[in-house]
């Protein structure tokens, strides 16, 4: 079995978000790959408020719609990985996982399924039933309603971005945008699914770094890989990315 | 990501093989080198979209890109149909043939996917 080490953040902590801050962890990422049996690192973290935009919208967004980003509280960043503009903010998960797909013997669409299955797993775990349409990447809680979404850029077989899974986030932040240039479609959250099941839901369990304790086991399974926490198995790196994430600010 | 290229006096096609494609699933978008560009083996000079994912395509060889294959940018799923023929991606003017000795022909290619 393949071992893929995992660092669990609490970016609010650190003001990390999913695709500005972590890019400098994804520039030393050859540092994550020196042990012989590791296949790479999944980072979980909870970010901070930004909408990013896809490979294909670099430059197509005006200076206009970047400033009602702003006004709104929020940053807006272009990046490199696949789909189309997203928001991520707290009260969502991010799982990022910086894997070496040679190693895993992955193609880039069975990489992306078993993050989609991995996700799709945590979403039972708390009753949520959901959905895949190949047409329609990501993790559906119906037709219309998305709950996590995915974005990956492959270099050279490793990965980095990832899925968004919606805990607890503010869904109105999704009002202002075309999720994934998906017109109709609308982002929906654990919180908000499990509220259709139930008058009251207790917000807290929803917490993303405690949805992440799920998610970890499910990726696992997903992966046929041993997750073992970073600190564990490579002291040096551990303190050398919380030493990076602590700089940070 | 798995490229080939096919070389007639000097000038080389390249494009994504049969076997990466299938690896890729439905190819939605296309980033195709700049025309006049001169580069480095293996730099990084487009990339192909599926699944939300974006896979970076680095070239073979050294060179200047002559010409891109604009009908992908319309029908990116051209790859997915005939990634060894028709779904090339561009052409490029080679400044060190020697380069290619380092690559591996078809039969070699064929033994490392296990066909």
């Amino acid at each position: 079995m393949d071992k893929l080490v995992s660092l669990t953040i609490d970016s609010r902590k650190h003001g990390l978000n999913g695709s500005s801050n972590a890019k400098g962890l994804e520039y030393r990422k050859e540092r994550f790959f020196d042990a012989d049996e590791n296949v790479g690192v999944l980072l979980l973290l909870e970010p901070e408020s930004v909408y990013t935009n896809g490979r294909r919208n670099i430059g197509k967004v005006t200076e206009k719609e970047k400033k009602a980003f702003l006004d709104a509280g929020s940053k807006y960043y272009e990046i490199k990985r696949g789909g189309e503009i997203t928001y991520h903010g707290p009260g969502q998960l991010v799982a990022y996982p910086i894997l070496d797909l040679k190693k895993l013997g992955l193609g880039v669409r069975d990489f992306v399924n078993a993050l989609e299955t991995g996700v799709s797993d945590t979403c039972h775990s708390f009753g949520i039933d959901t959905c895949t349409y190949g047409e329609f990447p990501g993790v559906w809680a119906s037709e219309t309603r998305k709950i996590a979404a995915t974005g990956t850029h492959i270099q050279k077989y490793v990965t980095s971005h990832g899925i968004a899974l919606n805990c607890t986030t503010d869904l109105q932040r999704f009002d202002s945008i075309v999720p994934c240039g998906l017109h109709g479609k609308t982002a929906t959250s654990l919180y908000s699914e499990c509220l259709i099941k139930r008058d009251k839901f207790n917000k807290d369990l929803l917490d993303p770094i405690n949805v992440s304790k799920t998610l970890l086991p499910c990726l696992s399974a997903t992966f046929n890989a041993q997750i073992v926490p970073l600190n564990s198995l490579s002291p040096s790196l551990d303190s050398f990315i919380n030493n990076f994430i602590n700089t940070l600010n | 990501m798995h490229e080939w290229i096919q070389v007639e006096n000097g000038v080389g096609t390249v494009g994504i093989t049969n076997h990466a494609q299938e690896a890729l699933g439905d190819i939605v978008y296309v980033e195709t080198p700049e025309v006049g560009a001169t580069v480095t083996i293996e730099d990084q000079v487009g990339a192909v979209e599926s699944v939300k994912a974006a896979s970076d395509i680095y070239t073979p060889v050294s060179g200047e890109i002559t010409s891109i294959n604009s009908i992908l940018a319309d029908k990116p799923k051209l790859i997915n149909q005939s990634a060894e023929t028709d779904g090339w991606l561009y052409k490029i003017k080679l400044s060190d043939e020697s380069e290619l000795e380092k690559l591996l022909n078809d039969a070699q290619y064929k033994e490392l996917i296990g066909e």
